[in-house]
């Protein structure tokens, strides 16, 4: 048993990050800005340039440290705060709209008249009298960007100094405006006019200040980011800072006479060094200060932390770790150096119940630390890892998110690279330390059939105490699923989960870009001839003219439709893809990430030029494999099959809510066997929906090199991208949020091993990352051994059926919506929203009302 | 098929899949509707009829009138956004439930044949081979429907699919060689050891259900049987009713596990939804001493206990 005063402890750290609302910090902006300007009219790579700038940040910035931490850093000079990564600019539009009351209103009168000219233009009086009486069908309002600026907001608030603020408004953003790469990216992608010129003005009329993504169809959208990926602190780790800036070093002596490129790539390398020894040089400075006010404060606790902590600062990350403190320091502040070069980019700690292996046994066997030691450790590492996971976004979709979007996975058990069970002590420990931390972050137990089965045993036991930031994943399938791709079978067996559920290997997958494709979107322009509707208005010729809805004689020619729609979204989405890549590698090269890749030195390559391997385009399916498979079974069975009513009639009741059309919604619903329920029918026609998107994803290729993957994972867009959508044919009404991830939607009673067999049907050695939610009463594992082992055998049987993950979210309705009553008392509920864990009274209604609203198993 | 090569069909009222309490593994279990006792503290209270029924719940009801309009017989009617139905006048012909969008008016029960449901269990099949689980009848009472009963027991022989029946023991004494015959395993309640208490809250003849478990264990041994004890606050969970229960055991050869089922106050809703609200009874909380002493108590007495929930 730990003492009471170390889970005061870390009750505290989680405290603070849970309460305290955390500062916008300009100092990062403020540096980069100043070393941007000074390296503006001077002829260099724009790899030096980042390296430079990010350099000026390490040598500049405030750290700050807190005598309460063992674990010392933080990459604001706040316990809670966040950097803004100006040259990205994906929240640049946001700050300078949303920290100011009336820069709000002037924003949502823009958006309105720019609708107004958009719809004079565009829309002829039936369109205008159509939208309007679907608009006033609508149970739910369209998202709003409301009027409570970000510090103000219920949802994910942010405080700035009112100095720090004038000068990000009055001198900072002013001088990225047009410049920032999410400005190039979104240039650059209208410029392939994959869209008619009316969708940009539609766009251009939304009120949305952020730019995390960037739409290029009614059904389609890029992330306007790139990153995404477990790095290589192992080696950093191992070799120190210093011993791979002198390898930098000795290979430009070798390279002195190559070729220019190269020599500014590693010249540019060693700056990004520089920098990061720099930050760790002045961590340790840091450090020591605070030791000396603690001192002088008495502090006696304090000074204690202090001193150990400035002991390993010293050596760690500079030289290499030789002691699991040590290893933890390293890691930690060589997280904050990456997560400072990219904010808002997940960097996903990777498999650390490996990693720190050695230098836990090493202490263990010399008696330096105990295992309640190290998990004390671990549960505030993981605290910390979490509190990076925070984005400034827009109040637009603020009620669709939280402070936490816990990503950013630990990735326990498994294979060893050779394929032996990798399953050790710390695995115990690190579990142990996930359910002890309440931490919201996503912790993956890689399964296979070799895994012991204690490690089965003790998963079962977190989830059957209702904790549920622990999924699971099928080392099997993600095996073949791996090796398909074109990965080594070691590589294969070393996966680790970055972002919410996807697939990497540690320092070798060179970064996923994401793209979303809407899938009841892409049907929905099927149904209408190349048109779709949106809550906000009737968007035309968006898509390809496929047929009107009567030309259609069979349901297999209106599946051909529908795959000609997603056909000609995906080869949109490559190409918006390729140019947003081609943005980065010409104005954002990444030299501090690209150190901890493992090829990009012998490459002599950026990340971004495809430096480690090509990396990989996942692209998302949103808007779901579930309603589009039970839109599509709706209308093969009621209009094709039993002809009940018109393909027409179905879309003029989808265009009324279903309001005045008691007949067709009550056929529609009671119509049995959607998926999810184990109905071979249904699950055929998921299998050859995901079948066809798999294929078609294989003919096209990114700017790097690397393929297009498909991932079934929706974070929260299915809740924003149902409040944006019209009714579908199978009954979900107007606005309502379709079915999340990989999760069915209309279940009936054939419980959890029906909804698993409809996901397993699935072909998931084609998909390199998948979010399956299963929401659980507590009973449905109930209290005993016994219990928990048919648990187990579910997932076990789950995963023989070809299941890849598995993420439950143990929480009767009963208790979630005492929750939503009284938050106070129940903080520390996580629930899995996309493929990631939340705190569930920091989530926004619309999500915890659609988190709430999935079948509940017993 | 019966000898006779009609088809034997039988009346249930749900399918569960991923049971976790009636009996090894994961199982599915088949509700069949129809029950000799009327147990006070029931809590499938729509269970008991051993005819289809209609059932309303009234917090998902869009009060929208088309149940109303549908019903043909008039029996349903709209009073304050609610809706209040006739029992004499309904047939439970489904009309209303057809008609309802919200799914607050349903069917509770339906026939089936015994290869369908045998097919919708056989779905689950590898989840039972993983977990040693299978399939177990339930109501109700299943010996009530025994041609149904039996049939289905040989046709989950015949697939290879491990069979458990839950019964309350009161039946003719006549169907117990056949069950031991094709159960592979028997759940089998001691409601209470009192005759004159049993009889009074359940109907059940206390006489009746210890000549067919003795039987049943003389038949198939102990091994294939489980003992329940519905665990009713106020009725059996003192010390001298658990004694009673455990000497009842005993005498008749049983010294094998013993499965406590909790009572829980859960079931109102679903008596309301049937129209017999005014007939719930409510026991009140089980506390976790009385449980603790219980199993104690078994313990001592030399018996395994397993709590159900």
């Amino acid at each position: 048993m730990s003492k009471p005063h170390c889970e005061d402890r870390i009750a505290r750290i989680r405290e603070r990050y849970r309460t305290e609302t955390p500062f916008i910090s300009i100092q990062r902006a403020r540096l980069y800005t100043e070393s941007r300007r000074e390296t503006d009219s001077e002829k260099i790579s724009s790899g030096s340039r980042v390296a430079l700038a990010m350099k000026n940040v390490f040598e500049k910035m405030e750290i700050h440290v807190d005598a309460a931490d063992r674990i010392a850093g933080a990459w604001t000079e706040n316990y809670v705060g966040i950097p803004i990564d100006i040259e990205r600019g994906l929240f640049n539009q946001t700050l300078e709209v949303e920290l100011d009351g009336a820069a709000m209103a002037k924003r949502k009168v823009e958006s309105a008249l720019k609708f107004v000219r958009f719809a004079a233009r565009n829309y002829s009086i039936p369109d205008i009298v159509g939208t309007a009486v679907s608009a006033a069908k609508f149970d739910v309002p369209p998202p709003s960007l409301g009027s409570a600026t970000i510090d103000k907001r219920r949802v994910n608030p942010y405080r700035i100094r009112s100095a720090d603020r004038r000068e990000l408004l009055e001198d900072i953003l002013p001088y990225w405006r047009g410049k920032t790469a999410a400005d190039i990216v979104r240039r650059d992608v209208a410029a392939l006019r994959l869209c008619p010129d009316s969708f940009s003005e539609f766009i251009d009329a939304l009120p949305a200040t952020a730019r995390e993504v960037t739409i290029i169809s009614p059904a389609a959208a890029i992330g306007t980011w790139q990153g995404h990926l477990v790095l290589d602190y192992e080696t950093a780790m191992s070799r120190g800072l210093l011993a791979m800036r002198e390898d930098v070093k000795d290979r430009m002596r070798r390279a002195a006479n190559g070729p220019a490129n190269e020599a500014d790539f590693l010249r540019t390398a060693k700056t990004a060094l520089d920098g990061a020894v720099a930050f760790a040089e002045r961590l340790s400075a840091a450090v020591e200060a605070a030791l000396n006010r603690a001192g002088k404060a008495g502090d006696e606790r304090g000074r204690a932390f202090l001193s150990q902590s400035l002991a390993d600062c010293r050596v760690a990350p500079l030289h290499p770790a030789r002691s699991f403190r040590q290893v933890v320091q390293s890691f930690w502040t060589l997280k904050n150096i990456s997560d400072l070069a990219m904010p808002f980019n997940v960097h996903a700690p990777g498999r650390l119940d490996q990693i720190f292996l050695p230098y836990f046994r090493r202490d263990i066997e010399r008696g330096e630390i105990s295992g309640d030691e190290a998990r004390e450790i671990l549960e505030e590492l993981f605290l910390k890892v979490m509190s990076h996971n925070m984005r400034p976004g827009s109040s637009l979709t603020a009620e669709f998110t939280q402070r936490y979007e816990g990503s950013e996975p630990v990735t326990l058990g498994g294979l060893t690279r050779s394929g032996e069970d990798a399953t050790n002590e710390l695995t115990y420990i690190m579990l142990e330390a996930a359910e002890r931390s309440k931490a919201s972050l996503n912790f993956v137990v890689r399964l296979h059939p070799r895994s012991p089965e204690k490690l089965c045993r003790e998963t079962a036991k977190i989830h059957s105490r209702c904790v549920s930031s622990v999924s699971m994943m099928n080392d099997e399938i993600c095996f073949a699923a791996m090796v398909k791709s074109g990965f080594s079978e070691e590589d294969a067996n070393d996966y680790a989960i970055t972002g919410c559920v996807d697939m990497a290997v540690a320092g070798r997958t060179g970064g996923e870009g994401f793209s979303s494709i809407l899938l009841c979107r892409a049907l929905d322009m099927a149904l209408r001839n190349g048109d779709t509707k949106t809550a906000a208005g009737i968007v035309k010729g968006a898509g390809l003219r496929t047929g009107a809805p009567d030309s259609f004689k069979s349901f297999e020619q209106l599946l051909g439709a529908f795959f000609a729609q997603l056909d000609n979204e995906i080869a949109k989405i490559a190409a918006a893809a390729r140019a947003r890549d081609a943005v980065y590698a010409r104005i954002l090269p990444a030299p501090n990430i690209s150190l901890f890749l493992k090829e990009t030195l012998d490459s002599m390559k950026d990340m971004t030029e495809g430096g480690a391997d090509g990396g990989v385009e996942g692209v998302l399916l949103m808007s779901s494999v579930a309603n589009v498979t039970d839109s599509l079974f709706t209308i093969k069975k009621l209009v094709f099959e039993r002809g009940l009513f018109s393909l027409a009639r179905l879309i003029r009741a989808m265009d009324d809510n279903f309001k005045g059309h008691r007949r067709v919604r009550t056929a529609v619903l009671s119509l049995p066997g959607k998926w999810g329920n184990g109905n071979p029918e249904s699950d055929d026609i998921a299998r050859s929906v995901t079948n066809h998107i798999f294929r078609e994803l294989k003919k096209h290729k990114t700017y790097k090199g690397g393929f297009l993957a498909p991932f079934i994972n929706s974070m929260t867009a299915h809740t924003i991208d149902g409040r944006m959508s019209l009714a579908t044919p199978d009954g979900r009404r107007a606005g309502m949020p379709f079915a999340a991830s990989c999760n069915p939607y209309n279940v009936e009673k054939n419980g959890p091993t029906g909804v698993l067999k409809s996901i397993a049907a699935i072909d998931f050695t084609e998909v390199l990352g998948c979010a399956a939610n299963i929401r659980l009463h507590p009973s449905a594992i109930g209290g005993s051994d016994e219990t928990r082992d048919k648990w187990i055998s579910l997932i076990k049987t789950y995963f023989r059926l070809g299941g890849e993950q598995l993420q439950p979210t143990v929480a009767s309705a009963e208790m979630l919506r005492c929750a939503q009553k009284n938050p106070g008392a129940h903080r520390d509920i996580i629930v899995k929203v996309g493929g990631y864990s939340a705190y569930f009274t920091e989530l926004g209604r619309e999500i915890q009302n659609e988190i709430i609203s999935r079948s509940e198993h017993s | 098929m019966n000898d006779c090569g009609v088809e034997i069909k039988g009346l249930i009222f749900d399918i569960q899949r991923y049971a976790l309490y009636d009996g090894p593994g994961i199982r599915t279990t088949v509700f069949l509707k129809g029950c000799p006792l009327k147990c006070a503290w029931c809590h499938n209270p729509e269970s008991q009829s051993a005819r289809e029924e209609a059932s309303y719940f009234g917090e998902k009801c869009a009060a929208c009138g088309a149940c109303v309009k549908a019903c043909a017989a008039g029996a349903l009617a709209m009073k304050k956004r609610a809706v209040v139905r006739d029992p004499r006048k309904c047939s439970a012909c489904g009309a209303c439930a057809a008609a309802c969008e919200t799914g607050a008016m349903e069917i509770i029960g339906r026939v089936a044949t015994v290869a369908e449901i045998a097919d919708a269990v056989e779905a689950d099949r590898p989840f039972y081979d993983e977990s040693g689980g299978g399939a177990t009848v339930s109501g109700g009472e299943p010996t009530a429907q025994p041609d149904f009963l039996f049939a289905l027991l040989e046709e989950f022989r015949k697939r290879g699919i491990h069979s458990a029946v839950e019964t309350c023991g009161a039946f003719n004494n006549s169907l117990v060689s056949r069950l031991a015959e094709l159960a592979d395993l028997v759940l089998f309640d001691i409601k209470h050891p009192d005759p004159g208490i049993l009889k009074e809250l359940t109907g059940a003849n206390l006489e009746v259900v210890e000549r067919n478990l003795s039987n049943l264990i003389q038949l198939k041994g102990e091994s294939a049987l489980i003992a329940r004890v519905p665990l009713i606050p106020g009725v059996n969970t003192d010390e001298t009713s658990i004694e009673g229960a455990a000497v009842l055991l005993m005498r008749n050869g049983y010294r094998g596990l013993v499965h406590l089922m909790p009572y829980n106050s859960m079931a109102a809703t679903k008596w309301q939804k049937i129209g017999r609200g005014g007939e719930y009874r409510n026991f009140g909380a089980l506390e976790e001493d009385t449980i603790a002493k219980i199993v104690n108590q078994l313990r001592e007495a030399g018996f395994k206990t397993f709590i159900n929930r």
